[in-house]
C-alpha cells in the first residue's frame, strides 16, 4: 500500500509541469511542432532558460536589417498576426517597412510557428503567464512581464543613453539578446555597466 | 521500486538530445557581445551551484551503499543526506533573497519560477524529512521524493 502511494507522488510530481498548462498534456503535444514540445522539453539537458535564438533567414535579413531580429517567443502568435498585417507594415511604429506578400505570409509563419504560447523556453513561459485571457501586445515593451523586469531601472541609463535610446534596442544592453540569453548575468549597460540598481 | 524511479528521472537527465544546442549557436548579429564577458561569479550562479550540488548529493546518498541501524550514525550515506539537505535549504535561501521579484500570485502554476520556488522548497522539506525518519523508519520514499522534486525544480527553469 505504502508503494502505491509512493508511486503516485513520484507521478504527480514528474507530471507537475504540465500544472500550467491550459489545455491538457496530449493536446497541448500534438498542437506543436517537434521542437516545441513537452517530451522534447522534458528529456533535453539543453538549457532552455531564455527565448529560443532566431533561426530564418528571410525573417534575420528582412527584418534584421532594420532593427534587432526579435525572437519569435518574445510575443503570442496574435501580436505576431496584428505587427505583420499587410496595411499595419505600411506603418510600422512610424517607419514603411511593407513586404511582397510572399515574403511577408513566410515571416509571419515563421513567427507565429514560433510564438511564445508554442514555446517551452523558460522567458516565453514567462512572458504568456504575465499576459492576461485575450491581451494583445503591439510591442514587446508592452508585455507585464518585460515592464516589470525593467521597471526598477532609471531612465537616464535607457532613454536618456545615448547609447541605448530605448528598451526596445534590447541587444544593446543584453550582450547575449542574439542567443535569446536575457539573464541579468549578461547585461551590461553602456557607460553605466553592471550596476543598474542605483 | 525506488530504483525503478530513480532510474526515470535520470534518463530524464541522460537522454537529452542536440538539437536545442543547435539552436543556441545562433548567428552573431552583435558585434558587442564577442566584447561581453560573463561574471564567472554571480548571485544567480551561486542560486544554481547550490542547487545543483544539492540535487547531487542527493543523488549519491540514494546511490552509496546503506548502512546498517547500528553503523547509521556517522555514515557515508548519513552525511551526504544532510549535505543535501544544507545546500538545497542554502539554494532555497539564495533564491529567495535574490530572485524572490520572479515570484508571483498572478496566474500562479502558469510561472515556471513559482514552480520552481514550491518543488525546490518540497524537495528540501522531503530530505528533511527521510533525514528525521532514519535510521529507524522507511525513509527512502520520501528520500527519492525530495530528489525527484529537486531536479524537476531545475528542470523547470533550466
Amino acid at each position: 500500500m505504502k508503494n502505491k502511494y509512493s508511486y503516485i507522488f513520484v507521478a504527480l510530481i514528474i507530471a507537475s509541469p504540465t500544472l500550467h498548462a491550459d489545455e491538457s498534456l496530449l493536446t497541448r503535444i500534438e498542437k506543436l511542432p517537434t521542437d516545441h514540445n513537452f517530451i522534447s522539453w522534458l528529456f533535453t539537458f539543453s538549457r532552455m532558460k531564455g527565448v529560443k535564438p532566431v533561426k530564418n533567414k528571410t525573417y534575420e535579413d528582412e527584418c534584421g536589417a532594420c532593427h534587432f531580429p526579435y525572437q519569435p517567443g518574445l510575443l503570442p502568435s496574435a501580436s505576431w498576426e496584428k505587427i505583420l498585417d499587410a496595411k499595419q507594415l505600411s506603418n510600422h511604429y512610424g517607419d514603411d517597412a511593407e513586404l511582397d506578400e510572399d515574403t511577408r505570409l513566410k515571416i509571419l509563419t515563421y513567427l507565429k510557428q514560433n510564438s511564445a504560447e508554442k514555446s517551452w523556453y523558460k522567458r516565453s513561459r514567462k512572458i504568456m503567464a504575465s499576459l492576461d485571457e485575450g491581451q494583445v501586445p503591439m510591442r514587446i515593451t508592452q508585455t507585464p512581464y518585460i515592464k516589470e523586469k525593467h521597471s526598477e531601472i532609471p531612465e537616464k541609463m535607457i532613454k536618456g543613453n545615448k547609447d541605448v535610446g530605448s528598451l526596445s534596442n534590447c541587444n544593446k544592453c543584453h550582450r547575449e539578446a542574439a542567443k535569446g540569453i536575457y539573464d541579468d548575468d549578461t547585461v551590461y549597460i553602456p557607460n553605466y555597466g553592471r550596476n543598474w540598481e542605483d | 521500486m525506488k530504483y525503478v524511479v530513480s532510474g526515470i528521472l535520470l534518463l530524464a537527465l541522460l537522454c537529452g538530445n542536440s538539437y536545442a544546442v543547435e539552436e543556441n549557436k545562433s548567428t552573431t548579429i552583435n558585434n558587442a557581445t564577442s566584447e561581453f564577458h560573463e561574471p564567472w561569479l554571480t548571485t544567480s550562479k551561486t542560486h544554481e551551484f547550490l542547487g545543483l550540488t544539492s540535487l547531487a548529493l542527493g543523488a549519491l546518498t540514494a546511490i552509496v551503499p546503506k548502512p546498517s541501524r547500528h553503523n547509521y550514525q556517522g555514515s557515508l550515506h548519513q552525511q551526504l543526506a544532510i549535505g543535501a539537505a544544507a545546500f538545497g535549504g542554502a539554494a532555497v535561501g539564495t533564491g529567495l533573497a535574490f530572485h524572490f521579484e520572479d515570484l508571483s500570485f498572478k496566474h500562479f502554476f502558469k510561472n515556471p519560477d513559482n514552480l520552481h520556488a514550491l518543488l525546490g522548497t518540497l524537495g528540501v522539506a522531503a530530505y528533511l524529512t527521510a533525514i528525521s525518519l532514519a535510521p529507524h523508519e522507511e525513509h527512502a520514499t520520501a528520500g527519492m521524493a525530495g530528489i525527484g522534486s529537486m531536479l524537476l525544480a531545475v528542470k523547470i527553469t533550466w
